[in-house]
């Protein structure tokens, strides 16, 4: 890694000497320095991830949970159960279809506040960069409450708006009666909550892209879209895949959007697989069951986390 | 790659791991002292009774010095999730506030201890929709807190106007008095529903099924099965439904929750709720609109059978964990708060006590007489173990949706319906 030094050896004085010993404390030191991160991810994140695996091999009811017993075993049961059941693949297809959308238009959209930003003058960017902050710094909580009062059938802004706009009647219109037009409604808030992060930071990566770069593509007359495609995008690539995955993670576990929105009731249309499992475990008290579909959801979130893992260790490897 | 930008990358992905870590945190146990009872009430108590609350927990001090009563109140929506998690672990309270229709599951999964009837004040004279949820196996899990019923609620100043002076007994007269108030207001303005009856309100959809004497559920050999797609169910479902077809224009996706704060809007003439609700309409503390103080007058809903519309019994129960260590002392409070003076306190709340006898002392002419009246022909929902699951699967509320807005026919949404809590409702 770091450059031979044969010329710097020869004027090193010879006070290194106590050689074995530093190197070990120098060879320790990440270790210790990454002990603390590595016992809080076992002990927050290890553990009940372990006990969940456990549960979802068992059969535990409530008789049990209070009794402080350990359940019986139950071996693939929940699983077989679980993966025969027609909704379930529904729900995971629904999923899958929610957290791409989502990931898209978020880096679509972000992408391109990112560009806007470049272009603008210094107080516009200072009062975009403030508002995106504002964005991302509302809980999602009142962004849920405040979208769903937006889109209110009797109240909402939103019917108000079109029904002046376009004419025709949308008083009483329920959006969230046709799934395609609710799941509109939450993949808007789950995006609009998304854009202020991806948007910062691929701002932040295209301010790192040398400017004679870009100049030189212009002398040579690439203009526009050609460009971005062959001179800025490829800069910020490795940066816009990673963010572009962990988009699609987080919306793949979305659950507090849907939850709110639906006012904690959600409809069987509306079933994502964290709802899903949350359903499963704590309104019907499968708690086997709900720990099955969440360690599928597991398996399958580690899948996208691939991408994400194969990019990090790529970054390292260009260097 | 430029160094700043890989540094850029190493910020995202330290991001990451700090936001993965950062997850949730779990709510506050019930802390608990040498001389603590610990007691769990919903916010109603808070709201609507704070004063009786105090004045048990001074009479209980008095009574066993030293011990320090802590009164924590909890929401309906999280209290049971709260619950379970308390009930895993150790620290337990020593009293918690139930609803008769959440009680069954627990009592049948042993969380709660028996409690000695004789202990406590009209024990003989417990309602039966509050005394049967703590019924099993011949032992009593839990004591009769109070209940509430469901009439019917107008705006006597709207009814006037159109002529209709005074409320209606008979479904015809009912339905009559809906359609003076949709021709003259409804077309006036056309938000105006005469009846506000959105498609979630379970409590009141299955009054109508009840009215028609179909079920809920039945027990059959051992086991329960869901009847919602019988034929006099099916006749229920599809009077309700008429009902909101003709008579409500608004959300029908919605439930009852925020009944108070749409009916403060003043674009509804008559619905159907607890009588609580007709004050909180007009309180601007509940988003009510104080304007309308005087213009709400309750009365027995009738339904379409002929009789009045048969109420659901919404009440609590107060119920000991098994796990508390200070069961005895659990179970003094609670006779106390249960006792002759603090259910006479309830009835002045505009609440229903626990038992027949004290039932006669609600004012017949007062806004909660025509619910005393109702209260003993009330129903309660299945005694299954497995029901809880029903309705926090929202499986009625599902259905009720799907026929109210037409997605489904009734017959349809109750056979799917049948099909989800027949999967359920004999599980513990």
């Amino acid at each position: 890694m770091r450059p031979a030094e044969p010329a710097a050896s020869l004027t090193t004085p010879p006070t290194r000497r106590p050689r074995g010993r530093r190197r070990i404390a120098r060879r320790a030191t990440p270790y210790l320095l990454i002990a603390p991160t590595i016992a809080t991810l076992l002990l927050v994140l290890g553990y009940p991830l372990f006990d969940m695996v456990v549960l979802s091999f068992q059969d535990m009811t409530r008789k049990e949970l209070f009794a402080g017993t350990s359940p019986p075993w139950a071996g693939v049961d929940q699983y077989r159960v679980v993966l025969s059941d027609h909704f379930f693949w529904v729900v995971v297809a629904r999923t899958v279809a929610f957290a791409v959308v989502c990931a898209a238009l978020t880096m679509l959209c972000g992408l391109g506040f990112a560009l806007l930003l470049r272009e603008v003058s210094p107080w516009v960017r200072g009062v975009m960069i403030g508002v995106l902050v504002a964005v991302w710094a509302m809980p999602f909580m009142v962004a849920a409450s405040v979208f769903r009062w937006l889109s209110d059938a009797d109240y909402g802004v939103i019917n108000w708006l079109l029904g002046r706009f376009t004419g025709s009647d949308f008083q009483g219109h329920n959006w969230f009666a046709n799934p395609w037009e609710g799941f509109a409604v939450i993949v808007a808030v789950v995006v609009w909550g998304a854009i202020p992060f991806v948007a910062i930071t691929l701002h932040a990566a295209l301010t790192q892209v040398p400017a004679e770069l870009e100049e030189a593509a212009r002398v040579d007359g690439a203009r526009g879209v050609t460009l971005f495609r062959h001179v800025t995008f490829p800069m910020i690539r490795p940066l816009f895949v990673v963010v572009a995955a962990l988009s699609t993670i987080w919306d793949f576990g979305a659950f507090s959007q849907i939850w709110l929105m639906r006012g904690g009731q959600p409809e069987r249309d509306y079933y994502l697989l964290g709802v899903y499992s949350f359903i499963e475990s704590f309104a019907v008290n499968r708690y086997s069951a709900g720990a099955a579909i969440a360690v599928v959801t597991v398996l399958l979130l580690l899948v996208g986390s691939a991408v994400y893992l194969r990019q990090i260790l790529r970054t390292g490897e260009i260097e | 790659m430029t160094s700043g930008l890989r540094g850029l990358v190493a910020v995202v992905s330290t991001l990451v791991v700090l936001a993965s870590v950062s997850g949730c945190s779990g709510g506050g146990g019930a802390a608990k002292g040498s001389g603590k009872l610990t007691v769990w009430l919903t916010v109603d108590a808070q709201e609507s009774w704070p004063d009786l609350v105090r004045s048990v927990n001074a009479r209980f001090e008095q009574a066993h010095p030293g011990t320090d009563v802590t009164v924590e109140y909890q929401q309906w929506t999280s209290k049971n999730l709260k619950l379970d998690a308390a009930l895993a672990g150790h620290n337990v309270p020593d009293v918690v506030e139930m609803g008769n229709s959440e009680t069954v599951n627990y009592i049948v999964n042993n969380a709660f201890a028996p409690v000695d009837p004789a202990r406590f004040d009209h024990a003989g004279e417990w309602l039966g929709a509050l005394r049967e949820p703590c019924e099993y196996n011949g032992k009593v899990y839990c004591v009769p807190y109070y209940v509430g019923a469901r009439v019917g609620i107008s705006r006597t100043d709207l009814l006037q106007r159109v002529g209709v002076t005074k409320a209606p007994t008979t479904y015809p007269e009912l339905i009559a008095g809906l359609d003076a108030l949709k021709a003259k207001f409804g077309t006036e303005d056309r938000a105006f529903s005469a009846l506000y009856m959105p498609g979630r309100y379970w409590y009141a959809a299955l009054a109508f099924v009840k009215d028609a004497g179909g079920e809920i559920a039945v027990k059959k050999d051992g086991r329960w099965q869901s009847t919602l797609s019988g034929p006099r169910s099916v006749q229920g479902l599809q009077a309700w439904k008429d009902l909101i077809d003709a008579y409500y224009v608004g959300d029908r996706a919605k439930d009852n929750s925020d009944e108070p704060a749409v009916v403060g809007q003043g674009k509804v003439g008559i619905f159907y709720g607890n009588t609580w609700e007709a004050d909180a309409a007009t309180d601007s503390k509940s988003g009510g609109n104080p304007e309308l103080k005087g213009r709400f007058a309750s009365f027995a809903f009738p339904g379409p059978s002929g009789g009045p519309l048969p109420p659901f019994l919404g009440g609590s129960e107060l119920a000991v964990p098994v796990k508390s260590k200070k069961q005895d002392l659990a179970q003094d409070w609670i006779r106390l708060f249960t006792d002759r003076t603090s259910q006479e306190r309830l009835i002045k709340a505009n609440t229903l006590p626990n038992n027949t006898a004290q039932l006669a002392d609600v004012d017949a002419d007062g806004v909660n007489g025509p619910a005393a009246k109702a209260a003993t022909r009330g129903w309660v929902t299945p005694q299954a173990p497995g029901w809880a699951a029903v309705e926090k699967a929202n499986i009625l509320q599902e259905m009720l949706e799907d026929i109210a807005t037409g997605k489904h026919s009734v017959k349809d949404a109750t056979k799917a319906a049948d099909g989800r809590i027949d999967a359920v409702i004999n599980k513990n």
